[in-house]
């Protein structure tokens, strides 16, 4: 720290000899009896009735007059004014002078009703101004000079200045008096020596006109090193003290008073604020060649002024060195955020410059509100925050903001840019002194940072004003780092992102891409990939073998040209057309043809696999199924099944055949064993009647016994159909009586019926009939004498036929086996009975299978038997089954 | 004397009803095959016809089919005969215009009484 402060130090004392260039005038105040004060009796009255005198004083002409840190007045003129106080005092003990900092508008007028003062300490003596003021001796002169940028070849000949921009403070001297010599000039106003310095420095004016005590102290406040004195001015800041015209007895008070202090007492002054000690020798001889003798003196009085000044502020700006040290330090820590980094700047700018709020704010893009990132409370040690400024609040403020790099009030309630404020923010914050430093980015301001007193007044020392605007730019610093960190993490992050995206992605392309080139090579089925005119692009392993071609032989044909056969062109083509339309085709039959020429037949699907317009890039895939195997087995197929059902026909012809064929013979058979015995051929004698008889129902036996075998093969292969009719049952019954009356009478069985007249049934006639006649003809075969008793009754959908017969009955052991095929009972009426032995079989197989009925027996051997017939009365309709007709049975 | 027209493949039963039909009074013309039958049938139109249904050439139906389309086959009795048939055969015959149904094997004591019945109805 000590380093950096002999740094600094001899930086000043660099730029002090490079640019100071004046001489003072040896105060001509001199008196030649300084001890005796003679006022007449009218100033003493004049004095008695003001007792307060209103001094305006420059607070910041350092180092004639200034306010020092302490908020005291203090400077070269400041002694003379404590002098003259004391002499007067010495008289009018009551009297003194009260020193007032003039507004910015008071400093700005020279009417001193508007400045509100009766007096000024350090005035500089113009022609205006004496229309309204007496000025007194002069104390101190300086020199004007025209500080320019270092590398402006410009003189100090204000003449030649044509055009030139040269800023001059606006309420100071040099104004008036230049505009008055050198009206074609253009003059710049500017607010500060400051201002003025850094115009000069940045371009923006080509001069800048001050004094050199003055121009250098703020200089090098702001580290201005880019500038050097042009040259002298033909004026000079005569500073004296001046008093209102409207008061003339101060006037002469204020000559005899200051006539009146010893040459002693000014030189102790001038030895105060000049180091009048060194006065004798050049300090800087090899200075420019206008350098006079006198400059050397001002030079070290100036560098002696300023090396106290910054001897006094070394502790502070230790301490204010020290904080940014800090800050500085931590900023390095790139990773701290923002928010922590303005919390540490409020922390330790409270902290340092002991104030007790200390905030930061930022702009909205619209730059109408600002808004508080952190508000550090110093004696609460703790962080807040405040809701947001508004620009139509405070519209002064913020032009304060935009146009001032910082903003120092020492009196809440005098300022005029606090004004806005009273009745808000700072009356509610009891802030009664602040210092703000501007953020700014590039120029323009982004933000601010507040220091806010609320112990009374304040008066801001320089330094702390320099260190909040180090501060303010700590602030820009962090900001911009920030900023430049969240976009490079925000770079890096998207990066990183984009990096793992396209590792993903080139991953999960590789997975399609195997999983595409596997399915593709090991389908079993041919696939090619065309291009959108048909060039093959690729092949697969199944497709390279079903053409014949080597690999990679098909690569660059075209599909319909070599693959498709000729005849299957047109389709294909059709097919390709549609397809580049936006169509996809499956299994489109296409004769496809190999290497040889020889024609494959083949299923075939096509689509488009991308959307790209261009030939080269879309893409068509091309899938095929060799249906030759296929198309042989349905050709197979189609034969075995015709083969199937012609045999099916040959079966159902052979049963339907069979009827006739057994027939035809047995007819003639029969026929003419008929004729014969009827004696038609002539007469026959016993013994031929006999043989033939026995011829005859040998005949007629084989005649049952085909048509039960044919009617049982025909149920079983289900040739045999029902035909539904509606007819009344008694009409039935009676027809099988009729059947069968010859064999009663013959056996002398009396056959019995009993029938409800009005059944009517809705079942296959014919069959009924087979099966009634059936058992009671068994009935009538297995009784001697007795009684056959037939017995219908209708009870609610069911008809219930009985047949009850006097017979020989059934063992229990032959009814298990009642219903089985060419089963005869072993009875002594075996041989006088001709049957089937497919009768009850044929019966029960009639009932069960189309009739939709059952039948049943009970039988007790030697008692007879009891038969029981169930159907329903109407039959249910029954599936029409497959059924073929000697009629139509196209014989070749 | 009325003559009848026997269509009939089969000799041996081709005789039987000749002789039965001879013995009952009735002169005979036949014809073995359909086309034959259905030829004589119009050309000289008997007085009625016993018809077998299954013939080498044309079936029974189609004989009855085309010998009813004729105008000299339109009113001729038919008498179709025939060994026992799937069931629907008679219904189908009868629908196409044959008189009468007689089943073998004949019985030679009741046939003729059957034929002259189903005359008798055929002209009533």
């Amino acid at each position: 720290m000590k380093s950096l402060f002999h740094h600094k130090l001899n930086k000043l004392i660099r730029l002090a000899g490079l640019v100071f260039y004046f001489f003072v005038l040896i105060p001509s105040v001199s008196a030649s009896n300084p001890s005796a004060l003679k006022l007449n009796q009218a100033e003493l009255d004049w004095l008695a009735a003001n007792p307060i005198v209103k001094v305006a004083v420059s607070p910041d002409y350092a180092p004639i007059s200034f306010i020092n840190d302490d908020g005291q007045h203090i400077g070269m003129s400041a002694d003379y004014l404590k002098l003259v106080q004391q002499q007067i005092n010495a008289q009018v003990p009551q009297f003194q002078f009260q020193i007032v900092v003039p507004t910015p508008a008071e400093r700005l007028t020279n009417v001193p009703l508007n400045k509100h003062v009766d007096m000024v300490l350090d005035f500089v003596q113009t022609p205006e101004r004496e229309q309204y003021w007496y000025f007194s001796k002069t104390y101190i002169e300086l020199p004007l000079h025209l500080i320019v940028h270092k590398n402006q070849q410009l003189k100090a000949d204000l003449a030649s200045y044509k055009n030139a921009k040269i800023a001059v403070v606006r309420h100071y001297a040099a104004v008036e008096l230049i505009a008055k010599a050198y009206p074609s000039l253009q003059l710049v106003m500017v607010d500060t020596n400051q201002e003025g310095l850094k115009k000069v420095t940045f371009g923006d004016v080509d001069a800048f006109v001050s004094d050199l005590p003055v121009a250098s102290y703020w200089a090098n406040q702001a580290g201005l090193v880019q500038l050097k004195n042009a040259g002298k001015l033909p004026y000079s800041y005569k500073i004296s003290f001046a008093s209102s015209r409207q008061v003339p007895a101060l006037k002469t008070i204020l000559e005899k008073t200051l006539a009146n202090i010893s040459t002693a007492k000014q030189t102790k002054i001038l030895d105060r604020w000049m180091l009048g000690t060194f006065v004798s020798k050049p300090l800087v001889s090899d200075f420019v060649g206008e350098l006079l003798f006198a400059s050397a003196i001002v030079l070290t009085i100036a560098l002696g002024w300023l090396i106290k000044r910054v001897v006094n502020q070394r502790a502070r700006q230790n301490t204010q060195e020290k904080a940014l040290a800090l800050l500085t330090q931590n900023q390095l820590r790139k990773s701290q955020k923002i928010e922590d980094i303005y919390q540490e700047i409020a922390q330790l700018a409270a902290e340092t410059l002991q104030v007790e709020r200390a905030s930061i704010w930022l702009f909205n893009d619209a730059k109408t509100q600002l808004a508080c990132q952190t508000l550090y409370l110093k004696s609460l040690q703790s962080f807040t925050s405040h809701e947001p400024l508004e620009f139509r609040h405070l519209p002064a403020y913020f032009n304060e903001l935009t146009t001032n790099r910082v903003i120092a009030v020492a009196d809440t309630s005098q300022d005029p840019v606090a004004v806005e404020f009273t009745h808000g923010y700072i009356q509610a914050n009891k802030v009664t002194a602040f210092l703000d430093g501007t953020i700014r980015v590039s120029g323009e301001t982004v933000g601010v940072i507040c220091l806010e007193h609320t112990n009374g007044k304040r008066r801001w020392t320089l330094d702390e004003q320099s260190f909040v605007g180090s501060l303010a730019d700590l602030c820009r610093i962090s900001l911009e780092t920030c900023r430049r960190r969240d976009a490079e993490q925000k770079v890096l992050k998207l990066n990183q992102h984009l990096e793992q995206e396209v590792v993903a992605r080139a991953l999960l392309l590789r997975e399609t891409e195997k999983r595409y080139n596997y399915v593709l090579e090991h389908a079993p089925i041919p696939i090619l990939i065309l291009k959108k005119n048909g060039e093959i692009i690729e092949a697969n392993h199944e497709a390279e073998a079903a053409y014949g071609a080597p690999s990679g032989a098909m690569v660059g044909k075209n599909f319909i040209q070599t693959v498709v056969a000729p005849e299957s062109r047109k389709t294909a083509i059709v097919m390709a057309a549609r397809t580049l339309n936006g169509d996809s085709f499956r299994n489109v039959e296409l004769t496809l043809q190999n290497a040889n020429g020889e024609k494959v037949q083949y299923i075939c699907s096509i689509g488009m696999v991308t959307d790209a317009e261009d030939v080269e890039q879309g893409q068509m895939v091309a899938i095929a199924q060799n249906i030759s195997q296929q198309k042989l087995l349905e050709y197979s197929l189609t034969k075995s099944r015709e083969a199937a059902e012609s045999a099916d026909r040959i079966k159902s012809m052979f049963v339907a055949s069979m009827s006739h064929e057994l027939r035809t013979p047995l007819n003639s058979i029969i026929g003419f064993l008929g004729v014969v015995l009827q004696g038609m051929s002539g007469e026959l004698n016993v013994k031929q009647k006999d043989q033939l008889g026995r011829a005859y129902h040998s005949s007629k036996h084989l005649l049952s016994l085909i048509t039960d075998v044919i009617d049982i093969s025909k149920i079983e292969a289900g040739y045999l159909q029902v035909q539904v009719e509606k007819f009344a049952l008694a009409d039935l019954l009676a027809e099988v009586q009729h059947a069968v009356q010859h064999l009663a009478e013959e056996k002398d069985i009396q056959l019995r019926i009993e029938c409800e007249p009005q059944i009517k049934l809705e079942t296959d006639r014919k069959r009924l009939y087979q099966v009634v006649l059936n058992v009671v003809s068994n009935g009538l075969k297995y009784s001697e004498q007795g009684i056959v008793k037939v017995v219908a009754s209708a009870k609610g959908k069911q008809l219930t036929i009985i047949v009850k017969d006097t017979g020989i009955g059934i063992s229990e052991l032959d009814l298990a086996n009642m219903f089985k095929p060419f089963v005869r009972l072993d009875s002594h009426l075996k041989i006088k009975t001709l049957g089937t032995g497919l009768g009850l079989y044929l019966t029960r197989k009639l009932l069960v299978q189309l009739l939709g009925g059952d039948v049943s027996v009970t039988s007790q051997l030697g008692h007879g038997s009891t038969f029981t017939i169930n159907i329903p009365i109407k039959m249910p309709k029954a599936a029409i089954r497959h059924q073929t007709s000697v009629l139509e049975d196209s014989r070749p | 004397m009325k003559t009848a027209l026997i269509i009939e493949d089969n000799a041996n039963n081709l005789e039987l009803i000749r002789f039965i039909l001879v013995q009952a009074g009735y002169k005979i013309r036949f014809a073995m095959t359909g086309l034959k039958g259905v030829q004589q049938a119009l050309t000289i139109p008997p007085d009625f016809i016993i018809l077998d249904i299954q013939l080498p050439d044309i079936n029974g139906l189609e004989v009855l089919k085309r010998i009813r389309a004729h105008a000299n086959g339109a009113t001729v009795p038919i008498i179709a005969m025939t060994s026992y048939a799937m069931a629907g055969d008679k219904q189908r015959l009868l629908a196409e215009g044959c008189t009468a149904y007689i089943e073998k094997p004949i019985d030679p004591i009741c046939v003729i009484a059957q034929i002259e019945e189903a005359l008798k109805n055929a002209k009533s």
